[in-house]
């Protein structure tokens, strides 16, 4: 235990009631809770993964997965040195979701951005399972970006995940860009009546 | 007759029964005077004042104005005009600033609300038929949306862990839904109306979830565009930069979004936010009789009574999670305070109004004037895409 210690702003997005703060909650408190309250608006929370040689703090942003919050998203991947995309195995519709949270980072989030995606919900049965790993895992590596399954209910692959991410970030902690004051740029959003 | 829309016999009895414990595998559930599973961070200290005397106040208030017909005495209340009027108007005021008693708290609540005991019982009925309605013609996917959120409203709760709590839940959020198609389901919303269910009929409930969204608060908190979010975001963080400018200064020197930081505190009215539900209740008695304001004052008056821990800070992070705990130490005193507070530069408009005879709030003025100003400024970066809100 020892070397350096590096900061880091993380956001998870990704669709309703696919698990994300479930994830983040197995990661910081190692807990689960099988209904877990969705998020309004946002939740912050802090965690830390210890490296060979270093430790890295995350600074977890947890955002609310409806449609309409949406708007909202770009005040908290403004700045954010990663993000963790997650979907549900067994829900095509958040699997779509996921990839245009990505566009969206991608076009939109910090340049250097380290985005994983994360399928979850692996512990479901095979019979359940919507989207098949090879499909997920060729998306990841065209796009270049992390893919992991995880499973905050047994807790698999989760701290794995913030650890692959943190291996993948600068070893350096960025300086932040700082903006000045309050930037309002929410993304065009398509028009759903609900989520 | 749909199950989830049945009357609830004396829903205040009830709060006696759930003090409870239960035995569950090692862990032991207690649920507080609310039906909430107890935690071990519960702060006690929050609610130790001692509510004798208010309580007799308040006793010796209704009685005056009539115990009978409360709802309808309460709703006259509003409009009475007369030196006795005013007076009692004032000391209503006084009251609700005070709390109100869970005893009296359901039945001012509806009359605040607009519903006099008259059109409970006539539009109960109709209730019925709007929640069949809702079910068969509401679009499925906002359906399927409510439906993913009702066994996640307040887990743990007594009430929320049985079939029938979640059916009274469901019912409620359809039939908004179907009643508000610029709004249809808002996560949060479910919040919302698990509170009132806790001891409003769903009907009730119904009306009270209405009365907040559509009444008290900005309906744009809660449309598509959540644009009304966005402005009262820029308004408070406007009122802390004139009025706080050392504690805006350290916002700006760390890169910290007050916004995001006070973001639940005003679309949720505190819920979630405090360590207490009777400290949500408080603020819901205030909010049901001096409107919108009340969450601006409070939010204000949090972080007047923290500027020297918040100019202590050392990192952004520091501060978001300093501001939770800003709320996690509110107690009713603070409720008390803040529901006085007042802005420290509105000392020259006081005196205009004095002397133009007018009795406004300067608070009350700034935030109007301030959401207007910023209305613009967000429609503007929406691209006038922000919505259809009526």
């Amino acid at each position: 235990m020892s070397g350096s210690v590096r900061h880091f702003k993380l956001v998870l997005l990704g669709d309703t009631a696919v698990g994300k703060s479930c994830l983040v909650v197995r990661f910081v408190r190692d807990e689960f809770f099988e209904f877990q309250e969705p998020t309004i608006g946002a939740a912050f929370l802090t965690q830390s993964v210890q490296l060979d040689s270093s430790v890295v703090k995350f600074e977890i942003w947890d955002t609310a997965g409806q449609e309409r919050y949406r708007s909202l998203a770009p005040m908290y991947y403004r700045g954010a040195s990663a993000a963790i995309v997650v979907f549900d195995l067994s829900n095509k519709e958040s699997y779509n979701g996921a990839k245009s949270w990505v566009k969206e980072l991608m076009r939109r989030g910090d340049p250097n951005v380290v985005i994983a995606l994360a399928g979850n919900k692996a512990d479901l049965p095979a019979s359940q399972r919507k989207v098949e790993t090879e499909e997920a895992q060729a998306y990841a590596e065209e796009n270049n970006i992390l893919y992991l399954e995880t499973s905050a209910k047994n807790a698999s692959n989760v701290k794995n995940l913030f650890v692959e991410i943190a291996k993948k970030l600068p070893q350096q902690a960025m300086q932040q860009e700082r903006e000045q004051g309050f930037t309002i740029s929410p993304p065009k959003q398509e028009k759903k009546s609900c989520c | 007759m749909q199950q989830g829309a049945e009357e609830q016999q004396n829903p205040l009895g009830r709060f006696e029964v759930l003090v409870l414990q239960m035995e569950d595998g090692q862990r032991k559930i207690v649920h507080d005077a609310y039906g909430f599973v107890k935690s071990a961070e519960s702060r006690p200290m929050a609610l130790a004042e001692s509510t004798a005397e208010r309580d007799r106040s308040w006793f010796t208030f209704l009685t005056r104005l009539g115990m009978d017909n409360l709802a309808g005495n309460i709703d006259t209340l509003k409009t009475n005009e007369g030196d006795k009027g005013n007076k009692d108007r004032q000391e209503f005021s006084r009251l609700v600033k005070l709390g109100i008693p869970v005893a009296f708290r359901q039945q001012i609540w509806l009359a605040l609300a607009s519903r006099s005991e008259k059109t409970i019982k006539l539009s109960s009925r109709e209730f019925n038929a709007n929640v069949s309605r809702a079910r068969t013609e509401l679009p499925s996917e906002v359906i399927k949306c409510i439906r993913n959120d009702l066994d996640r409203t307040f887990p743990g709760h007594s009430m929320f862990s049985s079939s029938s709590g979640l059916l009274n839940l469901e019912c409620v959020l359809i039939t908004f839904a179907f009643e508000h198609r610029s709004i249809r389901y808002c996560q949060g919303l479910n919040m919302y109306a698990g509170q009132f269910l806790q001891f409003l009929t769903p009907h009730d409930s119904l009306e009270m979830l209405r009365h907040f969204v559509t009444g008290i608060l900005p309906e744009t908190y809660f449309d598509n565009s959540m644009r009304g979010r966005m402005i009262d975001g820029l308004v408070i963080e406007h009122l802390i930069r004139d009025e706080m400018p050392t504690v805006h200064g350290k916002f700006e020197e760390l890169d910290f979004d007050v916004a995001i930081a006070t973001g639940a505190w005003f679309s949720q009215c505190f819920t979630g936010c405090f360590s207490d539900m009777e400290l949500v209740f408080r603020v819901f008695d205030l909010l049901l009789w001096f409107g919108n304001i009340v969450v601006f004052r409070l939010a204000m008056s949090i972080v007047r009574k923290n500027e020297y821990r918040i100019i202590a800070a050392k990192s952004a992070k520091e501060l978001y999670e300093l501001f939770v705990k800003m709320a996690l130490d509110v107690n009713t005193g603070d409720i008390r305070e803040a529901a006085e507070y007042k802005l420290r530069t509105s000392a020259m408009e006081a005196m205009r109004d004095k002397i133009m005879g007018r009795k406004t709030d300067a608070l009350e003025v700034e935030v109007e004037r301030l959401r207007a100003r910023y209305k613009a400024k967000v429609e503007e970066a929406l691209g006038d895409d922000g919505g259809e809100d009526v």
